[in-house]
């Protein structure tokens, strides 16, 4: 179905998801650096029930922003909206990033471990500069009409370098699949009858919440 | 407005609704594989919870959001076992679509007749049902409707090569997808009533008590 209208409809709403990602980006990396705040503040807490709730928003709303970064990103899998659109080019790559943060905290102790949290941090900063550097100095310059503008649009905006923007495309998306299906087979392994038994000892001494 | 222009404009939003939601499923999926494999991070930080409180409501938002999504991608998932939509040569949606939508059910039998929150077996089962149907829905979403473009470009590496997105979308291949549409009905079919007979075995009549 390419009549124009709907196809103009199409493009609408696929360039206001990445408008939003740019939001949803500076969101996810804000509330990751706000850790040492959330911490202080949750130490001020006179009762634990105010203290546990609050860290439970925190975390949850930290890790759903970054989760609907990913979501949000599943259009820069798409081979033909990544030729048609003017998206920042290494937007898949940047989802991957997005993805292997979420794979860390599944697969590492996530906040209680310190190398863990700072590989997260560095793939977060990865991905949000591999994300909004294209996107401001390429998509957003698109209509500028100075040379140089021209230029940084050429390479960054996938419609206009399509040959490395669906290269990427393909790329970002095998490795999704990868690390999809290591957080698969991890999750089988623990859901092995042996490692049940692990985890049941496990869960007799409670994880540190910092 | 004249009638033709009237009907044009209803069946053009009619399609684009549906593509629309054809296009959202990877991303329903993706959300739905993602809460679901989530398990071990959520029990790890429910661990560390001080209160029963917090622990009760940070599992059953967990439970919730993830049942709930999976109710809601099998829901639009049945959107594809209506012969109109799937065999419509305007349209053209994923080939393996309604088989995505079958092998979910069976997930869902599974969620229902085992507990795959405790039983270790069971959450395999669940998994692997889900990787498969998720995957049956995404890769011929992926490299065929949204490669139509692609074909060219394909076809310039190898000729072999540029007949998959086509062969990937269900309009475009209407020798394989009238069968996989079939096979698809028939196995709702016999899944809902497998459901529906386990229901009618396993539920004891309780009559209500009045103080």
């Amino acid at each position: 179905m390419g009549s124009p209208p709907f196809a103009a409809a199409e493009q609408f709403v696929e360039g206001t998801i990445a408008a939003a990602l740019v939001a949803l980006w500076l969101l996810a990396v804000a509330l990751h650096l706000a850790r040492p705040y959330m911490l202080a503040l949750t130490r001020k807490f006179t009762l634990r029930l105010g203290a546990d709730l609050w860290w439970t928003i925190y975390v949850g709303m930290r890790d759903v922003f970054l989760l609907q970064v990913f979501l949000g990103s599943f259009i820069f899998f798409y081979p033909d909206v990544v030729r048609a659109d003017d998206l920042p080019i290494t937007g898949g790559l940047a989802a991957a990033c997005a993805f292997a943060v979420l794979m860390l905290k599944l697969m590492t102790r996530a906040d209680a471990d310190p190398r863990s949290f700072q590989l997260q941090t560095f793939l977060l900063g990865l991905g949000a500069t591999l994300y909004l550097v294209p996107y401001l100095l390429g998509v957003q310059v698109t209509t500028v009409g100075s040379s140089i503008s021209n230029q940084l649009a050429s390479v960054l905006v996938s419609s206009q370098n399509t040959t490395i923007a669906l290269a990427l495309c393909y790329l970002s998306g095998a490795l999704v699949g990868v690390m999809g299906l290591v957080t698969v087979f991890y999750n089988l392994r623990i859901a092995s009858p042996a490692s049940a038994k692990a985890d049941t000892s496990a869960a007799i001494q409670p994880a540190a919440q910092s | 407005m004249p009638d033709q222009q009237t009907q044009a404009l209803v069946q053009g939003s009619q399609y684009w609704m549906i593509l629309s939601i054809a296009a959202i499923m990877p991303i329903l999926w993706a959300f739905t594989l993602s809460l679901h494999f989530a398990r071990p991070y959520i029990v790890r930080y429910l661990q560390g919870l001080t209160l029963r409180f917090g622990g009760d409501v940070w599992w059953l938002s967990y439970i919730l959001i993830r049942d709930g999504l999976l109710a809601v991608t099998f829901a639009l998932s049945a959107m594809f076992l209506f012969p109109n939509v799937y065999m419509s040569t305007n349209l053209g949606v994923p080939i393996t679509a309604p088989l995505a939508a079958l092998v979910l059910f069976w997930a869902l039998l599974a969620k229902l007749t085992g507990d795959s929150d405790d039983d270790p077996k069971s959450f395999r089962v669940v998994s692997v049902l889900l990787v498969i149907a998720s995957m049956l829905y995404i890769i011929p979403q992926i490299y065929g409707v949204e490669a139509g473009g692609e074909t060219d470009s394909l076809n310039s590496i190898s000729t072999s090569i540029g007949g998959i997105p086509a062969a990937l979308v269900s309009g475009s291949n209407p020798d394989l997808s009238y069968p996989i549409l079939n096979l698809s009905l028939l196995g709702f079919a016999v899944t809902g009533t497998i459901i529906f007979v386990w229901f009618l075995r396993k539920s004891k009549f309780e009559a209500a008590e009045i103080a």
